[in-house]
């Protein structure tokens, strides 16, 4: 089993665990859906940040570029 | 003469105040327009007949002895039904809230009761502004359709007739979206321009609320009264509101307008790209500069949206999501029940993403004074339709109706959205003007501007 297949199954695991723990008495089909969903969206926001500088502040430069005070990225 | 119903809101109240026109008769014309095509349309979640007829006479009365409290004065309106109202049911459309009824108003219900507005009733909303229609409510241009969402009831009733205004909210685009779908108007503020104290929270960082209307120029009372701090709503910015009538000059010359070459015209009906194609060149007409400008960045827009509305949402309702998920929606549990999963970390690189989503558009706005885009990509589904066919590929109706849209929550950018036509189906399609944060009153004076050269928002259904 290769690591990320081991990552996924480990995430749906905890996925069911934590369905239970939420009481969302979600189905398995259902449950799976949420996994595969939740998976790719992981995945497609990861490749986002990979593509940001380590560095990169969460929210200073906008704030400080137009000087509006508020916790949108906070 | 223009028919009651099909008075826009600076007419309304130039007849209120020469004594042609009462608020009480401006009620009960719509009110009777509710009664004979409600049944149809549903937009209204409750009708309050007996106090809105009450407080138009409040109104006259008030007129008649000299006190004027400015344009909305008996004015009347809709409220989106996920505005507290004191003392009327507020449901947010769930069964979670069936029985809940505010002791006070939501602070921009407040305002508008203090401008004189008078309340007509709550109208639909998707369960918690989770989704983009508002059930059972039809779009007037096509009853077979929905009229989008989350504001549905909204834009529906605007468009139908029933009302002059009303409030809306947009985290993903749940004002403009339904303002495209139904041919009307509608302003996402700036975040914290408006107080969302009251307004049943989707997803705090995200969440926006702001008024619609039959005109981009109805827009402006509207948001002059709900705009502003409010010491109850920490997100709202302690700023001075502008005289936003006097933004509507009718002038855009010397101004540069962005038409983004990436994004916002990607996989979309080929008449909204021309029909907004063709806003671009009737503001170039009109003095603008149109250029063309990429916005980088905007990768995995849906995904970043969702990696933060969903855990929000799923925080928000948690107590009353373990102890009732049955008396949710399907597709609101759904969405609940993902966001309970979605990892902090995932949160974590979502907001990261977003900060370089603001910096973007920041470049951006250092080139142009606003942006030009489609309000939707396609036009209203029909009520049973999942997905768009795009031939090579399927797209569900959340995400066509959230992907032009959530990138300005996510940036907190003020965007007015404006009717530009129709598609082949005969449905209203739309476009937005996205300014800088703070600037609403770019965004309306180019849509006004617009619409003074144009005639597509005085176009009405026949349903």
């Amino acid at each position: 089993m290769s690591e990320s297949e081991a990552s996924n199954r480990r995430h749906d695991a905890w996925a069911t665990e934590l369905a239970k723990f939420t009481g969302t008495e979600m189905k398995v089909a259902h449950r799976g859906h949420a996994a595969e969903f939740l998976r790719a969206n992981r995945e497609a926001v990861l490749a986002r940040t990979k593509a940001l500088s380590s560095d990169t502040p969460p929210a200073l430069h906008f704030d400080a570029r137009w000087g509006v005070r508020n916790d949108r990225t906070a | 003469m223009t028919e009651l119903h099909d008075l826009d809101i600076a007419n309304a109240g130039r007849r209120l105040r020469d004594g042609s026109l009462t608020s009480v008769k401006l009620t009960e014309a719509l009110l009777d327009r509710i009664g004979r095509y409600d049944d149809k349309l549903q937009v209204f979640v409750r009708v309050t007949s007996n106090s809105a007829l009450d407080a138009a006479a409040a109104a006259d009365r008030k007129l008649a002895a000299g006190v004027d409290l400015g344009p909305l004065h008996g004015i009347p309106i809709g409220v989106k039904d996920l505005y507290d109202t004191a003392g009327v049911p507020t449901t947010s459309c769930s069964r979670i809230r069936a029985d809940y009824v505010p002791s006070v108003d939501s602070t921009a219900v407040a305002k508008l009761r203090e401008a004189g507005a008078i309340i007509l009733g709550k109208v639909s909303t998707h369960e918690f502004a989770f989704g983009f229609d508002a059930p059972p409510t039809r779009n007037p241009w096509n009853t077979e359709c929905t009229p989008s969402g989350s504001s549905g009831g909204s834009a529906a009733g605007l468009a139908a007739g029933f009302f002059l205004g009303a409030t809306g909210s947009d985290t993903g685009g749940s004002i403009r979206a339904p303002s495209a779908a139904c041919g009307v108007c509608g302003i996402k503020p700036t975040y914290g321009r408006v107080s969302k104290h009251g307004v049943a929270v989707l997803s705090w960082s995200l969440d926006h609320a702001g008024p619609m209307a039959r005109t981009v120029a109805d827009l402006v009372p509207q948001l002059q009264v709900l705009a502003g701090h409010d010491h109850r709503d920490p997100t709202t910015i302690d700023v001075p509101v502008p005289n936003y009538a006097e933004a509507l000059t009718g002038d855009v010359g010397g101004l540069t307008i962005g038409v983004p070459r990436n994004y916002f015209f990607d996989k979309l009906l080929p008449e909204i790209e021309s029909g907004v194609r063709q806003v671009a060149d009737e503001l170039g007409s009109a003095g603008a500069r149109i250029v063309d400008v990429d916005i980088p960045g905007l990768d995995h827009m849906l995904e970043i949206f969702l990696s933060i509305v969903q855990p929000e949402a799923a925080a928000y309702h948690l107590q009353s999501f373990r102890r009732a998920p049955d008396r949710y929606g399907d597709d609101v549990r759904e969405l609940l029940g993902q966001g309970n999963l979605v990892a902090a970390t995932t949160y974590i690189h979502a907001l990261r993403a977003r900060a370089a989503v603001c910096q973007s558009f920041a470049q951006v706005f250092d080139q142009v004074d606003v942006l030009l885009a489609p309000g939707l990509p396609v036009t209203a589904p029909k009520v049973s339709q999942t997905e768009y066919d795009w031939g090579d590929s399927a797209e569900s109706v959340f995400a066509a109706h959230a992907r032009y849209n959530c990138p300005t929550n996510l940036a907190g950018l003020p965007s007015t959205s404006a009717p530009c036509g129709f598609a082949n189906n005969g449905l209203p399609i739309g476009f937005q003007i996205i300014g800088r944060p703070l600037d609403e009153a770019m965004t309306l004076r180019v849509a006004d501007t617009y619409q003074r050269r144009t005639d597509w928002h005085l176009r009405r259904p026949v349903f």
